[in-house]
């Protein structure tokens, strides 16, 4: 299963479901951030320590952590 | 009275809008999150009396931190009020979704559009987009105060018919699909916003309005911000450019690399501190000295020739001239660091440094954004302080305000510049820059403490915009340097002056209130409180009465440290307190190690009232209070290893003590891998359960 944090960077994503979120606060920003089923997404870079991945959406740059990452499943696009 | 409240996603520019309308002089800066409370300012409007009120950015009207939710209470207590929505153009599309909400809130919005930078991302037709949204759309320069004022104008002309309710397609088709859905009815809020706000499952809606099965309800968050986003992008009012994405730059490529990108953080943070204290900046200082102490200060005799009153003239030499004066020498090398974390913050570089540094902070507790705060701590702990707000989880923000203070602000930098030059010499930047590291390290591993023991980290949180890279525009920085500094003077009138005529007092007078002069014996009732105290001092080797008396006013501000040290000084010879800290025959005398003891006590104790009481906002009394001691506590442990180490290392050499803590590290790194075995949580029914290695971990997986 690809997810956020384990994508290839320079690549073209679409989300095809997000993960169960423990926290709805969580799930409803990073949804009104524009990340929801059906959005696209570029995989960009992943910080030294892969804790971090860098991404757009929405034709803007966004960085978010692999734990959260981890729960926005991808497919190719 | 009519208020205006400024709303909108963070770093659109509303707080530059806001200065611009209001005449104010807020701190801006390219930073989600610059804001961290409500400003609010009262203006004349054509003749009526109107209350600006500007707000932290936020992303929707559901709050994630404590700032998010200062702005979203203010938007419901002032929906009726008129709200300025000012919106990035660059990034139209997000911003937009912020305003849909408040649409459907029923608010009264007027759309500014803010051009932000050379660079044009979409394109924005913006009649059409007032006809599409029903309301009030405008485009412009923010950051010009010409277009500011002809936007005022735009304001006072408003009419009823300006604001027209449109039936968004996409509300109508949630209202439809949710026709029973069992909401209580209020005046407070429209049907349609709170249907939305049910359906996107917020807690605190759901608990006042809704009045079906709590248990049973799904949420629909997905869809919700999917249907907005959607309508969004079926605006045909607006046309993005293909292939551009905001918030990336070319240089990304250097300040992001793996390889260059730390050394060349720390590199640039060295030549600051370089430029700050030795090359330009130790320059200008002494020609800035020269003038306060001989023209400012001949000046001023030359006024008071005729005066006979001597404690007068006393005052005036030491409380104002000497002690105001020794502070303001360092107003370059203030007004320099100033100008270095401002190129920080405005070039985007910050939100780079926040991603590098998300990956190291996160181990200690911290978070990437701290290194904001941390950063902002460089300048002055006092305002850093307040910006942890922006934090999300509540003991990430709790643990970045506790440490702050570690980080050495401007107010210590007179300390060091004057204690470094005269025990290091030409070794003194590099003196200074091992402080600034270590304080900092010491802040972080502190932190990693508190995240062991009652600070966990409760979410793993870490969302955060990418700030567009932008070249430095002189004369803001200018005027930010400037306006930095009115308020670092600001602090000196305020403050300075009356600490130093209270220390100036204590220290020339005795306890039966008799004049200390050439002439007249006494101890002024400074000294002697300072020499009750001062065996406490002693095994740090500043157990000298002067030194006490300075860390215990410098309790007040930082700055008043050297301004105490530079009235007694005064007081007491003729020489200059460089000069004395050197001759054995002065009570000013310090050894080098003493010195450098002096320097590690000044980063590290309690920090200044204004940071206490800022902290105490942030996080509590109770917190605030253990911090206090702690602060007091850690820098006198730390005072007395690093004047003891020194002592040492000039007996033996520097290499062998550097080996000796190598040599220990080793034996404890040893003693730990032989005595302590990697225990594996994750793998349960492993058979290498207690024993297992990473490697192992990974293989068995």
């Amino acid at each position: 299963m690809i997810t956020l944090d384990n994508a290839k960077v320079k690549t073209w994503y679409k989300v095809s479901s997000l993960k169960d979120f423990s926290n709805l606060k969580i799930k409803r920003r990073i949804c009104q951030l524009g990340i929801f089923p059906g959005a696209k997404i570029f995989l960009m870079q992943k910080s030294i320590l892969k804790k971090v991945i860098l991404f757009a959406v929405n034709n803007y740059t966004l960085s978010l952590k692999a734990e959260i990452a981890s729960k926005i499943v991808l497919e190719e696009v | 009275m009519k208020k205006i409240l400024l709303v909108g996603n963070s770093n659109t520019g509303k707080t530059t809008f806001f200065n611009n309308f209001t005449k104010s002089n807020e701190i801006v800066g390219n930073w989600h999150g610059v804001t961290n409370d409500f400003v609010s300012k009262t203006i004349n409007l054509s003749g009526e009396e109107c209350e600006v009120i500007d707000l932290p950015g936020i992303y929707s009207l559901s709050p994630l931190n404590s700032e998010e939710k200062i702005s979203t209470d203010a938007i419901f207590e002032n929906k009726n009020n008129l709200i300025l929505n000012i919106c990035d153009q660059n990034n139209i599309q997000r911003n937009l979704y912020l305003t849909l909400e408040l649409l459907e809130l029923g608010a009264k919005v007027v759309l500014i559009i803010n051009k932000i930078g050379k660079k044009v991302y979409n394109h924005i037709d913006v009649e059409g987009l007032s006809k599409e949204l029903g309301i009030p759309v405008f485009f412009a320069n923010l950051a010009s105060k010409k277009e500011c004022e002809l936007l005022k104008q735009k304001i006072l002309n408003f009419k009823k018919e300006d604001f027209k309710k449109v039936n968004f397609e996409y509300i109508q088709k949630f209202l439809k699909e949710y026709p029973t859905l069992k909401i209580k009815n209020t005046i407070n809020f429209p049907k349609e916003f709170l249907l939305l706000k049910i359906l996107e499952g917020e807690e605190e809606f759901l608990e006042k309005f809704y009045l079906g099965n709590k248990q049973s309800f799904v949420e629909q968050i997905e869809r919700v911000a999917k249907e907005r986003f959607l309508f969004i992008s079926s605006l045909k009012s607006i046309k993005h450019e293909e292939n551009k994405i905001y918030g990336t730059s070319p240089l990304d490529k250097i300040f992001l690399n793996k390889i260059f990108a730390m050394p060349l953080y720390f590199l640039s943070l060295f030549t600051a501190l370089y430029a700050t204290f030795f090359s330009v900046g130790n320059y200008i200082s002494e020609q800035f000295e020269f003038f306060i102490q001989e023209v400012v200060g001949g000046f001023l005799f030359d006024l008071l020739k005729g005066v006979n009153a001597e404690w007068l003239l006393d005052s005036i030499e030491n409380a104002l001239l000497v002690g105001i004066g020794s502070v303001l020498a360092f107003l370059p090398q203030i007004m320099l660091l100033f100008a270095f974390l401002y190129v920080l913050q405005e070039s985007g570089y910050l939100s780079r440094l926040a991603f590098l540094f998300e990956d190291i902070f996160s181990i200690f507790g911290l978070s990437g954004k701290s290194i904001y705060t941390l950063m902002m701590g460089f300048g002055c702990s006092a305002t850093a302080i307040m910006t942890a707000g922006n934090l999300e989880d509540e003991n990430t923000k709790i643990k970045t305000a506790l440490v702050t203070p570690f980080m050495s602000c401007s107010a210590k930098l007179p300390i060091y510049a004057i204690f470094a030059g005269v025990f290091f010499g030409s070794k003194n930047v590099l003196v200074i820059f091992l402080l600034y590291v270590f304080g900092a390290i010491l802040g972080i591993l502190t932190s990693a403490i508190f995240e062991k023991t009652f600070l966990k980290s409760k979410e793993k949180m870490f969302i955060m915009e990418f700030a567009n890279m932008q070249p430095i525009n002189v004369s803001k920085l200018l005027e930010n340097v400037f306006s930095s500094l009115k308020s670092f003077l600001t602090k000196v009138a305020n403050v300075l002056i009356f600490v130093n005529i209270i220390v100036w007092f204590l220290s020339s007078f005795t306890f039966d209130l008799k004049f200390i002069n050439n002439s007249s014996v006494g101890k002024s009732i400074l000294q002697v409180f300072a020499e009750f105290l001062s065996p406490i001092f002693v095994p740090l080797g500043f157990g000298n009465w002067p030194f006490v008396a300075a860390i215990l006013t410098g309790i007040v501000a930082k700055e008043v440290v050297v301004s105490t040290l530079s009235i007694f000084n005064n007081a007491y010879s003729t020489k200059s307190l460089k000069e004395n800290l050197i001759d054995p025959n002065t009570i000013f005398f310090l050894s080098p190690s003493a010195g450098l003891s002096f320097m590690v006590f000044c980063l590290l104790y309690t920090p200044c009232v204004v940071a206490l009481s800022n902290m105490k906002e942030q996080i509590g009394a109770k917190l605030t209070a253990i911090s206090a001691i702690c602060h007091f506590v850690f820098a006198y442990i730390f005072a007395f290893v690093v004047y003891r180490l020194h002592k040492i290392s000039l007996l033996v050499g520097p290499l062998k003590v550097f080996g000796f803590f190598a040599l220990l590290a080793l034996v404890v790194f040893l003693g730990y891998k032989a005595f302590f075995k990697h225990k594996c949580s994750t793998c349960s029914n492993c058979s290498l359960k207690g024993v297992c290695t990473k490697k192992v971990k990974k293989l068995h997986k």
